[in-house]
């Protein structure tokens, strides 16, 4: 009777779903054969860096009003010069890239975590849950988001703040990751792997999180990334209309002061162009690593092998 | 029951199963009749392996996953040492699932592509309690592939693409062999293997049967290997029994004209002996007749009788049954499980040893 | 065939009578990890109105061959060397543009898993006609409508399905049936060389019979020659004049169909035909031990070395057997067979 293998230092049989490290490697590796996601990361990667450096080396205090002189141009002790209302634009962008994109974040994972949780009671058990949910989520699909945004901001008595936002958006987040996810699900619960687990004594919840939602990986992550813009987007829709929180310097609510103050008319060009840019950046570098996600699913459509 | 004088119920029985799929009230489409009227057991104590042989469209697949519990019938009942399965809940349902095992045919859609080849063994080991300690299920699995001739450190840590398709397959019937299940239902297990690698894998099979007293239900088109791995055939045409018995007789001697078909269509390696000549009639595209014997509208012998009926079991020799009315002459056979006229191994092949020994 | 001719000679045209030559055909995948040598250097010679089949188990190159002779290699995968000549042009020479019209017009595929390479939502007759009209010669304008259905109608006839199924759509028509519509656009110009690749992989055993009795009557009528590729030795030796052995992008054994059953020279062709099953009478299990070579990493020398129960240390292990003519008109690739040890 053979004896087990030598044991490699540091532990004995790899485990059997490999742990984090060692997937980590081979993940750079595609990283690099694949350019859409490398890019997107990167761009993303930029923009982090441009907030925490901006943080940690900028007097960002000066993004409240009456912090400066009004309406000066770009220069070096004003990079991106100042608004109508004394803002420093530059620190108005630290504080507010990150206050966009948290929006996103919560809107994008609460409504990928309520997507994801229909999507698999619904594709997992199907009969009557199932033709429920089905029939919830495509009446949802159906309204308009942003016409329920518009209510909920327009109803709510205190004010949105970022968080408050991100709830609400959450709200009409959820229904394209359920669709999405469960026409896989219904996929994958007829694979043969599948089966065999059950054969082996693998239960429901069991089948559900160890044999399928590993291999939705990408389909989730794609989804959550679709989320985060859809979610981003119509942030910037609502506070662009003046329903957001006005008090707080997140790109949408610096748009709508652009507006309101004529800042293109005026030829305050450097009040405009600099939430311009960066939203542009946000949705481009999404919308890459959308892309990328979406060949990394798909491995049909990888070019390059 | 069973004509073979046993007195404990068989370990796995279906009993005139019928299968319907599809068919709808509204188009007025019929449904398909994957499986009609079956009757068949596997008896306990006595290990063997039987081949379950047909074309698509036999019902053979269907009548594998009724057999694992997976499908219920539309009729009829699957009975597991006289149990109804589909009635089993809980703690007996587990010991059913434990007992009765498969081996599928691709060997690469049976495996979860997230994990490394370790899972498909731990898995079941591990919701079936295989194993009094770590280290002795660690020894169990070393053995089981052991057995099945690949090496432990080469194999255990891959994920399936590093393996190639027959050691995959060789790893699930070292899962099989793990769990020591009584029966094990292999459904096509070599037909995506590549020729040279199918013979490990089969004589594989083949010890499980000799050396561990576990029972094979071998599900195939390719009636070669079939011969060559089983006591027993049972030949399905559109849901029927066409024909059943010994193997050797069968095949060596096919009564039914659909069995004689597909024996003759058989491409043998042997370049002196190449296929007739002679066109063979239809297919099985077109559903088949409404009324009488199913083979009907092919059948190079057909009368007037196959069409306006049924043909039942014949039973012309003590080995073999086959439903055409060629064999009119003989007696009807007295019982419709087909396993009734199977040849069961000699004695000398061992009392079915359990995880537990 | 003897070794391919130094590398910087002329190239030859093909042999009279010949309907393809392959000359040293090498095709190269390039992967992350590596290149991948899937063919290596093979040549043989398909005679007009030969049946030739390539049989070979996963991995040892036969459909890349395939895909190769038709010039259909994607990416990763490319042809690194060697000519595929027919008459006197060699189609690895030509451009993407003369490689199509010589597609279908000289050599025909009838892929594996035909069934499934028809166009879903294009009518059968579309479907042949798509062919037949896109190797019109620019400037000629094409044959009338009537004209068109009646070659349709004929080259159903001739694969054995009824006109009707000229109208319908992919779905509605069986495994076999389909199989047959891909052996029927193949055939639409009358090729001379018909490449089978595993044409009847997915298909019942009667189905498969009727399929490889068609394609034995399409070839005689064409008077084409025909490579047949696959791994099910039945099948080959119900169909083949000659069969050539791969292993591992090499070809190892190329001889008469009856020879190679009866006197295989080569040990892997040996251990190959002792595995199979027969109807004969029951016997033991016989596999070949070891396992198919890793083609990232090949062992140096004789590809089959570390499973061959023939092997000779010292030289198996170190030098390459070339293609060697062991008796008339059958080569083999191995050491056993060189003058020494004649």
């Amino acid at each position: 009777m053979a004896q087990t293998t030598t044991t490699v230092a540091g532990g004995g049989r790899p485990k059997m779903a490999a742990p984090l490290g060692s997937r980590i490697h081979p993940f750079l590796l595609y990283v690099r054969r694949n350019p859409s996601l490398a890019w997107g990361i990167a761009l993303l990667v930029c923009l982090t860096l441009f907030v925490v450096i901006g943080e940690l080396a900028y007097p960002t205090e000066r993004f409240r009003p009456l912090s400066t002189e009004v309406r000066l141009k770009p220069s070096w002790e004003y990079p991106f010069g100042t608004d109508t209302a004394g803002r420093d634009i530059f620190a108005v962008m630290i504080k507010g890239i990150p206050l966009t994109l948290r929006v996103g974040v919560i809107a994008g994972v609460l409504g990928l975590a309520i997507g994801t949780a229909l999507a698999f009671i619904g594709g997992y058990y199907r009969g009557w849950p199932d033709a429920v949910i089905r029939t919830v989520v495509d009446v949802g699909l159906t309204i308009p988001g942003l016409l329920i945004l518009i209510l909920v901001a327009v109803n709510t008595q205190k004010g949105l703040n970022v968080d408050t936002m991100g709830l609400a958006l959450a709200v009409v987040a959820w229904a394209q990751p359920a669709r999405v996810i469960r026409s896989q699900v219904l996929v994958m619960r007829e694979q043969l792997y599948v089966e065999i687990a059950k054969l082996s004594g693998v239960s429901g919840m069991g089948i559900v999180f160890r044999e399928m939602m590993p291999n939705l990986m990408p389909y989730l992550a794609a989804s959550f990334v679709g989320s985060v813009g859809a979610a981003i987007l119509a942030s910037l829709g609502l506070e662009a209309l003046g329903l957001g929180p006005l008090d707080v310097p997140t790109l949408g609510v610096t748009i709508y002061f652009n507006i309101r103050f004529s800042s293109v008319l005026v030829g305050m060009w450097w009040w405009l162009v600099p939430p311009i840019a960066a939203m542009a950046i946000i949705f481009v570098s999404l919308f890459l690593i959308a892309t990328g996600l979406d060949e990394w699913a798909n491995p049909r459509l990888r070019k390059r092998v | 029951m069973t004509s073979n004088g046993h007195t404990a119920p068989p370990l796995l029985e279906v009993r005139r199963a019928t299968k319907l799929f599809g068919g709808s009230v509204f188009t007025g489409k019929p449904p398909t009749v994957a499986l009609d009227d079956i009757t068949f057991s596997i008896p306990d104590g006595r290990p063997s392996i039987t081949a379950i042989a047909g074309e698509s469209g036999s019902g053979k697949t269907t009548l594998a996953r009724m057999l694992l519990g997976i499908i219920s019938p539309t009729a009829g009942s699957v009975l597991y040492r006289g149990r109804d399965v589909s009635k089993m809940r809980g703690s007996e349902r587990t010991h059913f699932r434990r007992e009765v095992q498969p081996i599928f045919q691709d060997p690469f859609e049976s495996y979860n592509p997230f994990y490394r080849v370790d899972h498909v063994l731990t898995t079941p080991a591990r919701n079936f309690k295989l194993g009094k300690s770590k280290s002795d299920l660690q020894t169990r699995v070393d053995e089981a592939l052991e057995i099945v001739g690949l090496n432990p450190a080469e194999t255990l840590g891959r994920f399936p693409h590093q393996l190639s398709g027959g050691q995959r397959q060789r790893v699930m019937v070292a899962r099989a062999l793990l769990l020591r299940p009584r029966i094990i239902l292999a459904d096509e297990p070599v037909s995506m293997v590549d020729a040279s690698l199918r013979a490990t894998i089969l004589d594989s099979i083949r010890k499980l049967n000799r050396e561990l007293g576990i029972s094979v239900i071998y599900i195939t088109h390719d009636l070669t290997t079939a011969y060559q791995i089983s006591d027993n055939i049972v030949v399905l045409y559109r849901g029927s029994v066409a024909e059943a018995g010994s193997v050797e007789r069968v095949i060596k001697d096919p009564s039914h004209p659909y069995t004689q078909l597909l024996v003759q269509s058989i491409p043998q390696a042997d370049p002196s002996k190449r296929w007739g000549e002679a066109p063979v009639r239809g297919d099985m595209d077109r559903a088949g007749p409404a009324t009488g014997c199913k083979f009907a509208d092919r059948c190079p012998y057909v009368m007037d009788v196959c069409r306006q009926q049924s043909p039942p079991l014949f039973q012309p020799q003590p080995n073999r049954v086959a439903s055409c009315f060629l064999l009119r002459e003989s007696k009807v056979a007295p019982s419709p499980d087909v396993a009734s006229v199977f040849d069961l191994p000699a004695t000398a092949t061992p009392v079915f040893k359990g995880a537990r020994s | 065939m003897t070794t391919a001719p130094p590398a910087g000679a002329a190239p030859r045209s093909t042999d009279a009578g010949a309907a393809l030559t392959i000359e040293d055909l090498k095709v190269y995948y390039d992967t992350p990890e590596g290149v991948v040598k899937a063919v290596d250097g093979v040549s043989f010679t398909l005679k007009q109105g030969e049946r030739l089949a390539l049989v070979g188990e996963s991995g040892s190159g036969k459909s890349t061959l395939a895909m190769a002779l038709m010039r259909l290699t994607k990416p990763p995968g490319r042809i690194a060397g060697g000519h595929i000549y027919t008459g006197d042009v060699d189609l690895v020479a030509l451009d993407q543009r003369e490689m199509r019209m010589r597609r279908l017009d000289d050599i025909a595929l009838v892929p594996q898993g035909a069934m499934n390479s028809l166009n879903p939502v294009m009518r059968v007759d579309d479907q042949i006609m798509d062919g037949i009209v896109d190797h019109i010669p620019d400037g000629q304008k094409p044959p009338p409508k009537a004209e068109m259905r009646e070659r349709v109608r004929s080259l159903l006839g001739r694969v054995g399905l009824a006109p009707h199924v000229a109208r319908m759509f992919p779905h509605e028509l069986s495994g076999g049936m389909k199989q047959r519509v891909a052996m029927a656009i193949s055939i639409s110009l009358d090729p001379k060389v018909i490449v089978a690749d595993e044409p009847t992989s997915a298909l019942d055993v009667v189905v498969q019979r009727q399929i490889m009795q068609t394609l034995g009557r399409l070839q005689e009528g064409l008077d084409a020659a025909v490579i047949l590729i696959g791994h099910d030795m039945g099948l080959i030796a119900q169909f083949a004049d000659r069969i050539g052995v791969m292993y591992a992008g090499k070809l190892v054994e190329l001889g008469p169909v009856q020879h190679i059953f009866q006197d295989p020279l080569h040990p892997y062709t040996r251990l190959l035909i002792d595995s199979l099953p027969t109807l004969e009478r029951k016997k033991d299990f016989v596999g070949i031990p070891g396992l198919p070579p890793a083609l990232l990493n090949l062992p140096d020398g004789c590809v089959f070395h570390p499973r061959c129960p023939r092997f000779m240390s010292g030289k198996c292990d170190i030098e390459s057997p070339g293609l060697l003519d062991a008796r008339p008109g059958r080569t083999v690739s191995c050491h056993l067979y060189t003058e020494a040890h004649r």
